[in-house]
């Protein structure tokens, strides 16, 4: 009788041990740097915030550009958890902050524009001053559009209204002129250049990048938007992709390897994405000849912004853009063959929309966004994926 | 190990020890002056069940927003509404009396648990802030359990009615979980101050709560003989060990995360619960042994 009893106690004991175990397996606790959803609010009804560029600085969290009220500067830092940390807005005169963000040496630079001169500003932010001052003036460049690191440097792309031309501006890592290069617009743009810098028409896809040795820019060219290849020595150009006008164009790129690209095109209201597709830097092509899968879930011009990252010792190409059903889509491709690996949505309810990502160092993934809270307000969104969430659809 | 999973099997320890010493030496104690045999002991089983009200009380609030402006921090608290939405549990009961008085109790049920809590947000021009718009979430959540607990009951007398108080832990298997959300807004923006826009949402939570919860349990009860049964009623207090919110999923994008802004808080909940029951002595009717206790 003894003897059963104890049984009954060892069985008892063992199921106790057993839930226990049970109940601990496969969860986590949370741990609040390698996920979160940050939507950054002043509670104010009348502010209205367009978030541009985002960059990691080291382990202490991130630093975020945006304009503000059509095209004035805002910057934002905030922890490795998404937090706020503190925030500043430039005074009226220094407008049109443009993609291009870097840190170097515990400080912050970004470009932005003088409203009265058009000339460009490299600012420099740091976290002792929370502020933002002038570190370089560009008196000569005017309107700049976009900016991107290289191997050596960095790269401004600017438009000439003097001169109707598009201008290719490389600089040295100290943010020194190396050379600048021009090439021809042969009508006058200024008006949709504006109305892209306010905000107040449609949004262009400028950029620039590296392919090898060479350089390649987006932007207005002869009578359309194009995206150009240049000699990386001295800008000289080597080839072109013409598009239509506005109506059809490149919207995004990012080199691979050898004549490899993984781009986006638009033309008129139709998207195509090229997970892998080789063009020939030292000639002309039609990007409406370049083939590609169509993409009719994207909005009409779709913004994309694509990477090539290593997820779980994977090379893939990720392509963040925006649905029209207000969402943010990233399709994860395979760099090697261009087959799609999988895809992820965020947001609901509430519009959300792609305005960059980077992979950040504990493998996660951080993407910047706009989005409309209650439906309506404009404002900053920081959506941080695990490194496993990451893996769950890219790898 | 974690702390609370070592508290945990102490107790459970504790427990058998308990339990084999009054095996043991049952015969020795004398709490109502009768001496307690082996023949003494009993087996009850009967069924049981109630109503519960939950608390949820937050350990660590967190927010999709981050406020930018020192007069809005913290301007989104969840207010938790305590011990306001009625759930239902109803199962078993085993109890083995080892002693005369003093039993070991397991008491396997389904428990389906409800609490709420408000949130609200607002915006407004800074230059009149008459122009505002305001929007409120009512969020209530159901948690469904099969729950396994165990207690020793004491009875404080002899007598056809009998008072009792017990103590224990209990150990839960979710089975599901849902959380309503109703969204209210009252846009003075746009000319309107009473509410509009009343939308629902309902959303599982099962994957975003832990799969198990466990906790102590203590109360009070009485049973009154009828017959060959008893008949009790009884009133226990839940004090949980654990926060139920899977914070591995707590970010996961989902309706509730981007669409109504509600990110659930580390969180404890206890529960106040009240139970009928009826249970009959299993020895009476399988043992020639059996000496009425």
């Amino acid at each position: 009788m003894k003897n059963s009893k104890i049984s009954i106690l060892h069985y008892l004991c063992s199921f106790l041990i057993a839930s226990l175990l049970y109940g601990c397996s496969k969860e986590e606790d949370y741990q609040p740097e390698s996920s979160f959803i940050k939507i950054f609010d002043d509670g104010s009804f009348e502010s209205d915030y367009d978030p541009i560029d985002m960059v990691q600085a080291g382990e202490n969290g991130f630093f975020i550009l945006s304009a503000y009220d059509s095209w004035n500067t805002y910057i934002l830092r905030v922890d490795e958890e998404g937090n706020f940390m503190w925030d500043f807005k430039l005074d009226d005169s220094y407008v049109n902050p443009i993609k291009g963000l870097y840190f170097q040496d515990s400080a912050f630079y970004f470009f932005c524009m003088d409203d009265v001169t058009l000339g460009t500003y490299l600012m420099k932010a740091t976290d002792a001053g929370k502020n933002a001052v002038v570190d370089k003036s560009f008196g000569n460049i005017l309107y700049p559009l976009h900016s991107s690191q290289v191997s050596d440097g960095f790269l401004l792309e600017s438009y000439n209204r003097e001169s109707y031309s598009t201008r290719l501006t490389k600089l040295d890592v100290g943010f020194d002129t190396r050379w600048s290069e021009e090439y021809k617009v042969e009508q006058d743009v200024e008006e949709p250049i504006i109305s892209h810098l306010t905000r107040i028409g449609e949004r262009l896809p400028f950029f620039t990048g590296q392919a090898g040795d060479k350089y390649f820019l987006n932007g207005y060219f002869n009578y359309s938007m194009s995206m150009i290849f240049v000699n990386g020595n001295d800008g000289s150009q080597t080839g072109v992709v013409n598009g239509f006008r506005e109506k059809s164009a490149i919207s995004a790129a990012q080199y691979l390897n050898g004549n490899s690209f993984a781009l986006s095109r638009f033309s008129f209201d139709d998207n195509f994405i090229m997970a892998k597709i080789d063009i020939n830097t030292s000639s002309i092509a039609i990007s409406s000849d370049l083939a590609g899968g169509k993409h009719p879930e994207m909005t009409q011009n779709a913004r994309v912004y694509i990477k090539s990252l290593d997820v779980n010792g994977r090379n893939i190409s990720l392509y963040a853009t925006s649905t029209k059903a207000g969402q943010i889509l990233l399709y994860a491709f395979d760099a090697l063959n261009g087959k799609l690996i999988g895809t992820h949505h965020i947001g609901r309810i509430n519009p959300y929309e792609a305005v960059g990502f980077v992979q950040t160092a504990d493998g996660g993934l951080l993407v910047l966004a706009t989005t409309y809270v209650n439906g309506r307000f404009p404002r900053i969104a920081l959506i941080k994926l695990s490194e496993k969430e990451l893996i769950g659809f890219a790898s | 190990m974690k702390k609370p999973h070592f508290i945990l099997l102490l107790l459970a320890c504790c427990l058998s020890h308990s339990m084999l010493w009054a095996q043991g030496k049952g015969a020795k104690p004398k709490p109502y002056g009768n001496t307690a045999t082996a023949k003494s002991s009993q087996w009850w089983i009967g069924v049981r069940g109630g109503m519960n009200v939950s608390s949820a009380t937050a350990r660590q609030s967190y927010s999709v927003f981050s406020y930018t402006r020192a007069a809005d921090q913290g301007f989104d608290e969840k207010k938790y509404q305590a011990f306001t939405l009625p759930g239902l549990q109803f199962g078993f009961s085993v109890s083995y009396e080892f002693l005369t008085g003093l039993s070991a109790n397991i008491l396997p049920a389904y428990a389906s648990y409800r609490f709420a809590y408000d949130n609200s947000f607002r915006w407004y021009d800074s230059s009149n802030p008459q122009i505002n718009v305001a929007t409120s979430y009512h969020v209530e959540s159901r948690l469904q359990y099969i729950e396994l607990p165990f207690t020793i009951k004491y009875e404080l007398m002899r007598s056809k009615f009998k008072p009792y108080i017990q103590g224990g832990a209990y150990y839960g298997f979710l089975t599901d979980g849902l959380k309503k959300v109703t969204t209210t807004s009252i846009d003075q923006a746009s000319g309107s101050d009473t509410e509009i826009n009343e939308t629902k949402l309902s959303v599982g939570i099962k994957d975003r709560t832990k799969k198990a919860n466990y906790g102590l349990i203590g109360g009070a009860g009485f049973t009154y003989n009828i017959g060959n049964a008893r008949l009790g009623l009884e009133v226990n207090y839940r004090y949980g060990l654990q926060n139920p919110d899977n914070g591995g999923m707590k970010y996961i994008d989902n309706q509730l995360v981007s669409g109504v802004y509600d990110i659930p808080d580390d969180y404890q909940l206890n529960h106040l619960e009240l139970s009928l029951q009826v249970i009959i002595p299993l020895k009476f009717i399988t043992s020639q042994d059996y000496v009425p206790l």
